[in-house]
């Protein structure tokens, strides 16, 4: 499904440049789970957010369904945004003077999807998340886990092929994280292709496949057979 | 809807900050909104007149002395000359202004002073005074008068006064033709009554008063069949004169009388200056309200990132931004036009005005208000919506992204540009009250404290001498003296004067005033050469300015001729400045005054306590005369009116000076609370490190201090070219310091510190253990 062939993300000082990304070469099939690790400043966000449309690489090429993604108009990229991949942060970067559904209900406003559609779709999602009492609240009003299960909610219901995740259980507690990754590891099983950034092993093994980042460039990649995966 | 929440939601969110530059913005539209109603209604002026367009005005002016005169009016037989040798006019109309001639007119017991119009009934023809009562009247009839509808209401109550005959000046009885409806305050004519023209043959004693062409007392109207006639006659109305008398220098000129209050009478000068304070307090409080509501910048930023991310175009984040902007706009527009309207009685009494709401509430002042919200809206969120739209998404959503760094040359040159708006003001207003306190302190020649003036009429006039003597028999009065004029407003003056070695093209105007030989005591003038006339020592006195212009080495014992008789001048007179303080004296000759002419006795008195003395006068008065009410005024009054425009020039600019300063204050709050906030860390760190609270205060405040220096290097110079070109109105004028810019600026400054102080020292004397906590 993605194709990164020869990636280079530089910065250009006076003198020299300095390389977030160098040579990065990685395919990615449909409905996989890639777990992207490495230290700080290895360039990890960084190679998800070119992915993601959200950054541009400075040199090599990038398809997407065998689409060329770096010639992509403004408006392209947003059609992209609004079908084909969600994101998920950190810092959940959920609106803070809107409520949970109103949240979730965002992405469905810009791809212009009819008012009563939207009910029914944040209404199932809710359901689905086991959020519906909480849909008039605001973000300040709950916990971080709750917080990033409707960041994923607001990720997933415009059901895109790709969730592209930075560090989702981050700033979260143990407890909270397993429930997330729980989630992202069933959607995948239910087809989405996801994406994560992680500092934690643990969150990586949810993965079937481990890609190992230092200095911009890949080191290490290990396919594991899903019948390894044994969280805990 | 949505938005709206939304919008409410983010308010209440960060009340302080949305509150400041909110309370910013509705205070400079308050100000706005004055200075639109006030400048409203300057263009408001005779504009509800429905032939304003057809109307014009004939004037004349003095070429041939030591400079061009005007007159506002022209000889009285230019009109009827206007209406048969052009045929593109359909009507004229001769005038003098209600304001020149008060008059007793009295219905049974029921006596009143009115400011009486001396006028063709044609006025009515020309002019939209609607009638509620009659009709102008017949044309060739002189006894009638027509009246405004409070003042008949004041003899006639509710009833329809017409055939009613009423006692005008205790002389003639005049049979009431019609009651106009009560003249708009946005009217340059005014007048409680209108007389017939005729009637002035009676008042002033000559039967050609009204063919003549001498005398530019007449305001001539004239009303053309269509408004392109107009350009014939200014361009062959110039020589009109000369065709009867050829070696006259008086000439005439033609305006349309819907330019008459704006332009020939200047008012547009202070229209722009206020349009252009408008302009700057609504600039100044747009870029605070934009400083405040960008200071959330970096939360925006990201929120801005991420609806990009979940699939938001460029365009609907302008539009997100702009729908907030234009939610928060109209709020503070509706705030503001809310406390301007409940503050106009106020702002009213203040600058002298009747300003109603009616004339807001129609189509062009509507249309340039919406106008004006338009463009704010546009200016306040343009920076937000594409500063904030430009961020690339990556970056925004990164942890720890700051969009603070590159604001800082913005915010900085925002805050300077509010500073600059502020000591615009504040300089220009302590000019213009330097400059007020010049005129109004200017020595005039004579001691305007402490006189009484009465005004003479019926019996009062013939038997002044009387009356005088009555006067100084009281302890009060100092001494009393009999005048044509008050020594302020000096309403008489020709050309005519002769003297031994004049150029015979040069024709001073030169003014007539009367007064009897008590003149100098009772004013306290000064006599710079010889003595004042006397019954035994008659002759003329001139004063300085004629002196000046005849150019002798002394002038007592020589004569002066006008019209063939010669005048021998026995004393020359320091100038007493008169109908205008802000130009040179013009040269004047003091006559005895003869006794039709004698119109007021004013009398120097050694009290304060007036009350008394008035009522001892008035009975005096009374006695003499007990068919007219005792009119009587104060000198130094009369003079406060020469300074009223600058007066009321002063009050304007100083409430919206204080305007801007508020703007200032609440704008330089939410700078310092933001930056305080933003440096709790920094702050935090420099404790822990050992620097001193006094030193961080510094630090913090160092850059209100800087800004406030770089806005007036911007600020002096501007101001010192407008305020100079103000200044040039006037010839006697104060010079500009720089005293006065130099006061202004530690001013500003000084309270631009006190505003950041308190927030600066509340930051650094927090515990530095909390600041580091804080995340």
């Amino acid at each position: 499904m993605i194709k990164l062939s020869n990636i280079d993300r530089y910065y250009q000082s006076k003198f020299q440049r300095s390389f977030v990304l160098k040579a990065v070469n990685l395919e990615i099939q449909q409905g996989e789970f890639v777990s992207i690790m490495g230290p700080s400043g290895a360039g990890k966000s960084t190679l998800l957010n070119i992915i993601g449309l959200l950054d541009e690489p400075s040199a090599g090429t990038y398809t997407f369904l065998g689409n060329d993604m770096l010639s992509l108009t403004e408006k392209k990229k947003i059609e992209y945004h609004r079908n084909a991949i969600g994101f998920i942060f950190q810092a959940f970067h959920l609106i803070e003077e809107l409520t949970v559904y109103e949240n979730i209900e965002t992405p469905l406003v810009y791809k212009g999807v009819k008012s009563k559609e939207r009910k029914a779709m944040v209404a199932d999602l809710l359901d689905q998340f086991n959020m519906v009492a909480k849909k008039d609240l605001f973000p300040s009003q709950l916990s971080g886990g709750q917080q990033q299960l409707v960041a994923i909610a607001r990720a997933i219901i415009g059901k895109p092929m790709l969730l592209l995740a930075d560090e989702p259980t981050g700033n979260l507690h143990s407890d909270q994280g397993k429930q997330i990754m729980e989630l992202l590891s069933g959607l995948n099983k239910e087809g989405m292709t996801i994406i994560q950034v992680t500092h934690s092993e643990t969150n990586a093994m949810y993965g079937n496949r481990v890609i190992r980042l230092v200095d911009g460039i890949i080191r290490e990649e290990n396919v594991q057979p899903a019948f390894f995966i044994q969280p805990n | 809807m949505k938005t709206i929440l939304l919008t409410f939601r983010k308010l209440k969110k960060n009340k302080t900050a949305a509150s400041l530059g909110i309370a910013g913005l509705v205070v400079g539209l308050v100000c706005v909104v004055y200075i639109f109603f006030w400048v409203n209604d300057e263009a408001s002026y005779d504009r509800f007149h429905t032939n304003i367009d057809r109307i014009f005005v004939v004037h004349a002016y003095l070429e041939g002395g030591t400079k061009k005169i005007d007159f506002r009016g022209c000889p009285p037989a230019v009109a009827p000359a206007l209406k048969d040798e052009y045929p593109e006019v359909e009507n004229t109309c001769r005038y003098l202004p209600g304001e020149y001639f008060e008059h007793l007119v009295s219905f049974g017991d029921k006596k009143s002073i009115l400011k009486t119009a001396y006028a063709d009934v044609s006025l009515f023809d020309i002019f939209s005074f609607p009638f509620v009562y009659g009709n102008k009247g017949n044309p060739d009839d002189p006894n009638q008068i027509i009246l405004t509808q409070t003042v008949a209401a004041r003899y006639f109550g509710d009833t329809d006064p017409v055939g009613k005959i009423v006692r005008f000046n205790n002389t003639t009885n005049l049979t009431v033709a019609g009651v106009v409806k009560d003249i708009p305050h946005n009217s340059s004519i005014q007048f409680d009554a209108v007389v017939p023209l005729q009637n002035l043959v009676a008042l002033w004693g000559r039967n050609d008063i009204l063919t003549t062409w001498y005398n530019n007392a007449f305001t001539t109207f004239g009303l053309l069949k269509s408004p392109a006639g107009f350009d014939k006659i200014a361009s062959t109305i110039t020589r009109r004169i000369q065709k009867e008398m050829p070696e006259s220098t008086n000439f005439l000129r033609a305006y349309q009388f819907k330019n008459g209050y704006l332009y020939e009478q200047n008012n547009i000068r202070n229209v722009k200056i206020f349009s252009l304070i408008g302009l700057m307090v609504l600039l100044a409080a747009t870029l605070n309200f934009i400083n405040l509501t960008t200071a959330r910048s970096t939360k925006q930023a990201k929120e801005t990132g991420l609806r990009k991310s979940i699939g938001a175009t460029r365009g609907n984040i302008i539009k997100l931004i702009y729908s907030d902007v234009a939610i928060i706009c109209l709020l503070a527009f509706g705030a503001a036009l809310l406390i301007a309207i409940a503050g106009l009685p106020f702002f009213n009494n203040l600058i002298g005005k009747q300003i109603g709401l009616s004339s807001l509430f129609s189509v062009a002042p509507l249309g340039i208000f919406i106008l004006i919200y338009l463009c704010t809206v546009l200016l306040a969120g343009s920076y937000p919506a594409f500063f904030l739209s430009s961020f690339s998404v990556s970056e925004t959503l990164r942890s720890g992204f700051h969009s603070v760094k590159n604001k800082g040359v913005l915010r900085n040159s925002l805050v300077i540009t509010i500073f600059v708006v502020s000591i615009i003001l504040f300089t220009s207003t302590l000019i213009i009250t330097k400059q007020t306190l010049f005129l109004q302190k200017m020595d005039i020649g004579f001691n305007k404290e402490q006189l009484i003036y009465i005004t003479l009429e019926g019996k009062l006039k013939e038997r002044v001498k009387t009356l005088k003597e009555e006067i100084k028999r009281s302890p009060e009065v100092t001494s009393a003296t009999a005048t044509s004029f008050l020594p302020v407003v000096v309403g008489n003056n020709g050309e005519g004067w002769e003297w031994e070695g004049k150029d015979p093209n040069f024709k001073p105007l030169v003014t007539d005033w009367g007064t009897d030989e008590d003149m100098v005591k009772t004013l306290e003038a000064r006599l710079i050469e010889g003595n004042y006339f006397s019954n035994d020592r008659q002759g003329i006195v001139i004063n300085k300015a004629f002196a000046e212009v005849i150019g002798w080495d002394s002038f007592v014992g020589k004569t002066l001729s006008a019209y063939g008789q010669s005048h021998q001048i026995v004393g020359v007179i320091d100038n007493i400045q008169y109908n205008s303080l802000s130009e040179t004296c013009r040269p004047m000759v003091i006559q005895q005054v003869g006794d039709w002419a004698t119109r007021y006795l004013i009398i120097r008195v050694n009290t304060n306590q007036f009350d008394k003395t008035i009522k001892s006068i008035s009975k005096i008065c009374e006695t003499i005369e007990p068919d007219f009410p005792v009119q009587y005024g104060f000198v130094n009054d009369e003079f406060a009116k020469l300074t009223k425009a600058e007066a009321n020039l002063k009050k304007l600019v100083s409430i919206f000076s204080v305007f801007a300063l508020i703007v200032l204050c609440l704008g330089l709050l939410g700078v310092v609370m933001f930056l305080t906030e933003q440096k709790t860390k920094e702050i935090g760190v420099r404790k822990c490190l050992g620097e001193n609270v006094s030193s961080i205060v510094v630090k913090l405040i160092k850059p209100f201090v800087v800004s406030g220096l770089v806005a007036s290097a911007i600020a002096i110079p501007a101001t010192w070219y407008l305020m100079n070109r103000w200044l040039q109105n006037y010839t006697n004028r104060i010079d500009l310091d720089g005293w006065i810019f130099l006061f202004s600026i530690v001013i500003s400054i000084a309270i631009a510190v006190a505003t950041v102080s308190w927030q600066s020292w509340r930051a650094a004397t927090r515990n530095p253990v909390e600041a580091l906590k804080y995340e």
